[in-house]
């Protein structure tokens, strides 16, 4: 017994196959971040000796004269993705709050079931009902308001319900799911006797969730919402379905118009000329890089949130 | 006493958690076939002594150790880790079966554990033989194939112990074993103990005078990561050595 | 009643109409897709492929095997790379690398679906000169791998670690306690995990565009264009024919119900199947 018992190599073998295993999946995942990278920097290089640095400021998409430019692309992706998180963060803070505080048990799991439910669903499902429900509404109000305020340039400038209100709305339902799960959670891990030390001092409910609930959240909301600002910038086919694929730059929230992601969605198949393509590999590019930044800056943002 | 009745040697063991040293130089020779008891205070570092036997305390992260143990006599520094825990056996505070094994597959875990092929006959054998040795036999015999988790707190206990002594170490550790349980169980461990010393090398931590005193034949005292003081049971409870020890055991440490 | 006590009155029903409004939001959603979709639902639906131009009927069963084949395909090249790199970050827990391994694998998740397509389409589409199902499933591995990985992770990280210590204690090897406690302990967690990636998969769009491409028959060789529900939810919904229209709502229709199986029709089965054997 006490002289070295003799190992078993197939054992050491699968032991090192194992390892093997984990480190090659470890850094196949690393990789792939840089390979994607590397790949669209590689197949955009067409569009980038083109046009340089001036495709992120110039705002002309003509692809008759193929004259390729970001700039109203990316003020679409901004104006809808920010559009979207100022509608749904007051409705994601209510119901993350009322799942929190306000629900028993009874009420708050159905809810949490339904919430995973409109989460779920494919984005295509909510173009799909954007397409056919929800813009005929905004092409009704669209007549209401020109109407109300006079004016016939907003008349003018489309009342057929498409562009970037549409794309807005529908973003607002969608990222809602995800923003006020995230931000449940972190209301979740608020210590109880933070909560029943200022109910006892006579604190009513909502004294305390303002108090003592929403600051210790605060930071983790923050990386909730960058997170879901994200979500929302490379949202595709739903915006695809209802932004009107617009070229110009948008002037009102009435105009038709594209995201980054809708412009490649509406316009890939169609780009016939290889500086086409390579611009239309850039804006991806560009998105690559938007996501991956507010991506990691929302995890950032999240750990300290949950340190602290 | 004689070289041949020590199972278990340390020289000098130290051990650290990131910075902060919870073992100062312990050396002790645990003898051979006797239950020795490790006691002190909660803190003193007695579970983690008997982790640096078998290698476990490395498990936790920014843990590390110096000095030599020596398992009959060979340094274990020498041998493959899997091995020594092979000698060196451990049962845990809490009863920690298996859940995704039955009673049957729990007793010989180690064995399918570590690969090793067991023929039909062999594994029966092994099963009644041990739980049997655990006193479990009568009472888990019509239960064998139903999960190893749906036994009674003690029962489980005594499974976990099954599982080690299964696979035939020299050494069995059992770190405060009794401390989840109800007395009853905890009676039932204590006595199994005096069966199980015939056998093997028995270390058990306790932060228990009364255990310690009950079940053991040496105890070692540790105290703030030192080993303060080793003997018979019985002599170092009626006239310790060391001032600490006589402090600790007339309460003063509470 | 006192200013403060209204205010708590007033907020309590606000919140608690956002949550009424996600309901109904909901609500109208599905009710949509299940009143148009349900409409135009037939025998030939599930069993036909689309019928040629300018003829009536038809169906979709050309995407319900493409979105079965494309699916399956990619968790089956996806599955290996998420579980082990799963793996590897719970048990290299609070290391540098796996750090940059999870960081990586949310980033990764949070890569819009149309980019995936694109790089689909540079990466595997110009190189294999062919669209095909194969690429669109290499793709959509790209999304399945950091979802799995981060679930496998997460299970593993809530297997007690008494369990793992005990099997070690035993002399047991690092690959073998990862294989016969912790894998097993979660089970039941890492399946359900990958069906929810699944479905999740099933329902995208984007990365399948300029990849799976789309066809109008029934295709079953993966290095062909081949067609999938959301696909050809997309492509109906755009055209102008409302009879193809109809048809995109009875495609949503399908598709909802097939992710809803996936998601939670397998997990409970699933969760039934372990616990019976357990």
């Amino acid at each position: 017994m006490a002289q070295r018992s003799h190992s078993d190599r197939r054992e050491l073998i699968r032991e090192h196959a194992f390892s093997a295993a984990g480190l090659t999946a470890a850094i196949a995942l690393v990789a792939t971040i840089v390979l994607f990278f590397v790949q669209l920097f590689v197949t955009s290089r067409a569009s980038r000796t083109a046009f340089g640095l001036s495709f992120l400021w110039r705002s002309e998409w003509n692809p008759v004269t193929e004259q390729f430019a970001a700039l109203p692309m990316v003020v679409g992706t901004l104006a809808t993705g920010f559009g979207a998180l100022l509608i749904s963060t007051p409705f994601a803070l209510g119901i993350a709050i009322f799942l929190a505080d306000y629900a028993g048990k009874k009420v708050a799991e159905p809810i949490k079931y339904l919430i995973g439910l409109l989460g779920g669903l494919p984005s295509v499902i909510f173009g799909l009902w954007g397409l056919f429900v929800l813009v005929p509404l905004v092409s009704k109000f669209e007549v209401w308001f020109g109407n109300l305020v006079g004016s016939e340039a907003l008349v003018a400038s489309g009342t057929t319900g498409v562009g970037l209100l549409a794309a807005i709305l529908l973003l607002a339902i969608m990222i809602l799911p995800f923003s006020s799960s995230l931000i449940l959670e972190s209301l979740l891990v608020v210590p109880a006797e933070l909560k029943e030390g200022a109910l006892a001092l006579g604190a009513t409910k909502w004294d305390t969730i303002q108090s003592i609930e929403l600051p210790y959240v605060r930071k983790s909301t923050v990386g909730a919402l960058v997170l879901s600002l994200g979500r929302a910038l490379g949202e595709t086919m739903a915006v695809t379905m209802v932004i009107g694929n617009g070229m110009k730059m948008p002037r009102t929230l009435f105009d038709p118009g594209n995201t980054l992601a809708s412009a490649i969605a509406n316009q890939f198949l169609e780009a016939t000329s290889p500086l086409y393509v390579a611009s239309l590999i850039e804006l991806a590019l560009i998105l690559f890089v938007i996501a991956i930044i507010i991506n990691i800056a929302a995890r950032v943002i999240l750990r300290r949130g949950v340190q602290q | 006493m004689e070289e041949s009745l020590i199972a278990l040697e340390t020289q000098k063991i130290n051990a650290w958690f990131g910075k902060d040293q919870v073992l100062f130089e312990v050396s002790v020779r645990i003898p051979r076939q006797r239950v020795t008891a490790i006691m002190g205070p909660s803190g003193c570092g007695k579970t983690t002594f008997v982790r640096t036997l078998n290698g476990l305390h490395l498990m936790t992260p920014g843990a590390r150790s110096s000095g030599t143990i020596l398992l009959e006599g060979v340094d274990t520094s020498t041998m493959d880790v899997v091995d020594v825990r092979k000698h060196i056996g451990m049962v845990f505070q809490r009863p920690n079966p298996f859940p995704t094994m039955t009673v049957y597959e729990n007793v010989l875990a180690g064995y399918r554990l570590t690969g090793q092929r067991l023929s039909r006959e062999q594994a029966d054998e092994i099963v009644e033989k041990t739980l049997t040795k655990v006193g479990l036999w009568g009472e888990v015999q019509e239960k064998l194939f139903k999960a190893g988790t749906s036994l009674s707190g003690g029962q489980q206990q005594r499974l976990c112990i099954a599982r080690t002594i299964a696979m035939e170490p020299a050494v069995v550790l059992f770190d405060e074993p009794t401390s989840a349980l109800d007395p009853k169980s905890t009676a039932i461990i204590e006595d199994l103990l005096s069966t199980l010393k015939a056998d093997y090398t028995i270390l058990f931590v306790t932060h228990g005078l009364q255990q310690a005193a009950r079940i053991s034949d040496y105890v070692a005292f540790f105290m703030m990561g030192e080993l303060v003081e080793f003997g018979e049971t019985k002599r170092v409870f009626v006239g310790p050595q060391d001032k600490r020890t006589e402090d600790y055991l007339s309460g003063k440490y509470g | 009643m006192t200013r403060r006590t209204f205010k708590n009155n007033v907020m309590g029903l606000l919140v608690a109409a956002s949550a009424g409004l996600l309901i109904a939001v909901l609500a109208v959603i599905l009710w949509h897709i299940f009143i148009s979709g349900i409409r135009y639902l037939n025998w030939d639906f599930f069993t036909k492929a689309p019928a040629p131009m300018g003829e009536s009927g038809g169906g979709v069963f050309n995407a319900i095997v493409g979105t079965f084949l494309i699916t399956f395909v990619a968790a089956a090249i996806g599955t290996p790379f998420g579980i082990f790199a799963g793996i590897y970050v719970s048990e290299h827990r609070g290391q540098r690398f796996a750090d940059i391994v999870r960081l990586c694998a949310d980033a990764l998740q949070g890569v819009p679906s149309i980019v995936i397509g694109i790089f689909g389409y540079t990466f595997l589409v110009v190189r294999f000169r062919s669209y095909s199902a194969l690429s669109a499933s290499i793709a959509l591995a790209f999304m399945f791998v950091p979802t799995t990985a981060r679930v496998t992770e997460e299970v593993l990280n809530l297997v007690p670690s008494g369990l793992k210590e005990a099997a070690y204690a035993l002399g047991a090897r690092p690959s073998s306690v990862v294989w016969n406690v912790s894998i097993k302990t979660a089970a039941s967690g890492i399946t359900s995990g990958l069906m929810t990636s699944m479905a999740r998969v099933a329902g995208e769009t984007a990365p399948l565009l300029f990849t799976a491409f789309g066809s109008r028959y029934i295709e079953w060789n993966m290095l062909r264009p081949m067609s999938a529900l959301p696909l050809q939810i997309y492509i109906y919904a755009s055209s102008p024919y409302p009879a193809l229209q109809q048809q995109a709502w009875s495609a949503a229709f399908v598709l909802v119900l097939l992710i809803l199986l996936l998601q939670y029709g397998a997990k409970h089965l699933i969760a039934r199947v372990l616990r019976v054997k357990a």
